[in-house]
């Protein structure tokens, strides 16, 4: 016992509420950009439209087509159509957003973060959960801007080239699910290691070495093996593009990604189990990486 | 009986507490069974060699690393299983200046470690920052290793923590802002109820804070003591002697820290009860003209310089 008065530790709420605030300015550079970039996406389109309206060019123009010739414009961003094509830029984000979370905090630089008066497991968790709620409050704001892109479109060309959309919440999930395990995925490099960019670049190196290697020396036991984590039906690519499998017709909607991809298109079953066994694995990483204690 | 400089702090109720507290890097010892004793309401000036284990030692208090062996305690708590309420009363001073979020501005920082600190004083804050000529728009990462500091000494105030822990806090500020800076210390410590666990190697500017000092070489902690146990204890001899003189047989047990000879007169820095030292050299032939005792700089000087 003791004399002195102590104080208290914060309530977890205004902690969460002040990592979530500050997370915010964390990205704040990753957040100009993406502003830009969906004004970059809306200048362009307000003139492809302008284009159409003024009768310069025909509808043709702003079709949700990968075949033709008239491709210009608008359709140099919208080639890879429909969802497939939100997974790009929000793939990019899952992978950068982590580093523009942890900027300057390494983990031999994270001592400010470890020495608030929380436990530091729970700070770290926080705040990965906080950049997770920005990332997907700025995937919604993509998807709907891009959904209103698609409906000004449509609205504009009626009459020809129309992007027929099933299953559109199993279209939806898929952006969601595929930046969440690309977020976890890269926040245990980010939170374990000094070096993240190396883990990531080295496993990728690693993988392909490897792959080569049985496939030159013939172990097809192992090449199989080894593919499945990518390729299999509960690989990496089923997790991220599986929920596109069957979901979009159309006049080639599609893209080039689901239309000339050699991956196993999964079920909705196994897409499902795949982006349950990425998410738990990932998440599992991220607490490994959190709880490996660091000195700082 | 050998008098040797304490290295235990009695009769006090502790603000910090650790037992035979070990820690390694690697192969290297940072700190050898240490068991620091700061007193409630101590200002505990903690004094080394670079690399003795100062940074260290105060790291641990906040639980930022783990001990390879050994316990810690602050206000009874101990830093491991309670690290979050420990820190909770805790103003911390980092050695490094890029503590905090380079890419905040100083005013978003302040507010943000705010929120973490539910004591924090706003008002005091605020008192603060224009003491320490803050500006509050500049970014972190675009301030000099003085106006850091002085960011971080009022992340540390502001919150009126029962604990400080100093690590270097004048370093890099220009000798205005030095004397200013122990001023507001100063101050604080007569205003809020406060122990101060500091570090420097501006020893003489500490001089009329600090009560305590530890002395850490080579990771382990040589002498403990209040500075008034100092004062009493720790004297400089000012000793004639005769010609071809053969030296003291015996200074019942004192401890000779450092002996100076010029012609007929010998220096000595001995740890010991002054009137025995005194009949001891009587006996020995040779005459005490002065006895003084050290300025904290030359005891610390003197402690921190290794026996032969």
């Amino acid at each position: 016992m003791t004399s002195a008065t102590l104080h208290s530790p914060p309530r977890y709420r205004t902690v969460a509420y002040e990592q979530f605030r500050a997370v915010r300015m964390a990205l704040h550079k990753e957040g100009m950009f993406f502003l830009g970039f969906l004004g970059f996406i809306g200048i362009l389109t307000i003139l492809s439209v302008l284009r159409v309206v003024q009768g310069h060019v025909g509808c043709s123009y702003m079709q949700f087509s990968s075949s033709g010739n008239e491709h210009a414009g608008l359709m140099l961003l919208l080639v890879p159509v429909g969802f497939v094509g939100l997974l790009l830029p929000f793939g990019l984000a899952g992978l950068i957003v982590p580093f523009g979370l942890w900027r300057s905090e390494d983990p031999s630089r994270r001592s400010y973060h470890w020495a608030m008066p929380i436990s530091r497991e729970l700070h770290t968790l926080t705040k990965v959960l906080s950049g997770w709620l920005w990332l997907m409050v700025a995937l919604i704001v993509y998807i709907a801007f891009m959904i209103g892109l698609i409906v000004v479109v449509k609205h504009i060309c009626l009459d020809t080239h129309t992007v027929a959309i099933h299953n559109i919440t199993r279209q939806l999930m898929t952006p969601f699910i595929a930046t969440n395990i690309l977020y976890l995925l890269t926040s245990v490099s980010v939170i374990g290691s000094e070096h993240p960019w190396r883990w990531i670049g080295g496993s990728i190196v690693v993988y392909a070495v490897a792959l080569t290697c049985f496939v030159a020396l013939g172990l097809h036991g192992a090449v199989e093996v080894l593919g499945s984590v990518m390729t299999g039906k509960y690989g990496l690519f089923a997790a991220l593009f599986g929920g596109l499998g069957h979901g979009v017709a159309g006049n080639a909607s599609l893209g080039p990604v689901s239309a000339n991809a050699e991956v196993v298109v999964p079920t909705i079953a196994s897409w499902v189990k795949a982006a349950l066994l990425w998410t738990i694995a990932s998440g599992l990483g991220v607490c490994l990486a959190t709880y490996h204690r660091r000195d700082a | 009986m050998i008098s040797s400089i304490p290295t235990r702090v009695s009769g006090s109720e502790l603000a910090v507490a650790t037992r035979g507290l070990c820690k390694r890097y690697g192969t290297q010892t940072a700190l050898q069974d240490v068991a620091l004793q700061v007193p409630v309401g101590a200002v505990y000036l903690l004094v080394g060699p670079n690399g003795a284990g100062k940074s260290t030692t105060l790291k641990l208090l906040l639980d930022l690393i783990r001990a390879d062996a050994g316990v810690a305690e602050v206000f009874g708590l101990n830093v491991s299983s309670k690290a979050a309420q420990v820190r909770a009363n805790i103003g911390y001073v980092p050695e490094r200046p890029d503590w905090g979020y380079g890419w905040m501005n100083v005013g978003r920082l302040l507010e943000h470690h705010a929120q973490y600190y539910p004591t924090w004083d706003t008002a005091y804050a605020t008192r603060l920052a224009s003491i320490f000529q803050l500006r509050l728009e500049r970014r972190m990462n675009t301030l000099s290793k003085g106006q850091a500091r002085r960011v971080h000494l009022l992340m540390a105030l502001a919150h009126k923590p029962p604990l400080l822990l100093l690590d270097e806090p004048t370093d890099g500020l220009d000798p205005v802002m030095r004397d200013e800076t122990l001023g507001v210390l100063a101050d604080h410590l007569a205003e809020t109820p406060t122990t101060v666990l500091l570090s420097t190697h501006h020893v003489e500017e500490v001089e009329r804070l600090a009560d305590h000092i530890g002395v850490l070489r080579d990771g382990e902690l040589r002498a403990q003591l209040s500075l008034e146990e100092m004062r009493r204890g720790l004297r400089r001899y000012r000793v004639e002697v005769p010609e071809g003189w053969l030296g003291v047989q015996s200074l019942n047990g004192a401890a000779v820290l450092r002996r100076v000879t010029s012609s007929r007169e010998v220096q000595w820095t001995i740890w010991g009860a002054e009137a025995e030292i005194i009949n001891q050299f009587a006996s020995a032939n040779a005459t005490v003209r002065e006895v003084t005792p050290l300025s904290l700089l030359d005891a610390t000087i003197t402690l921190l310089t290794p026996q032969g």
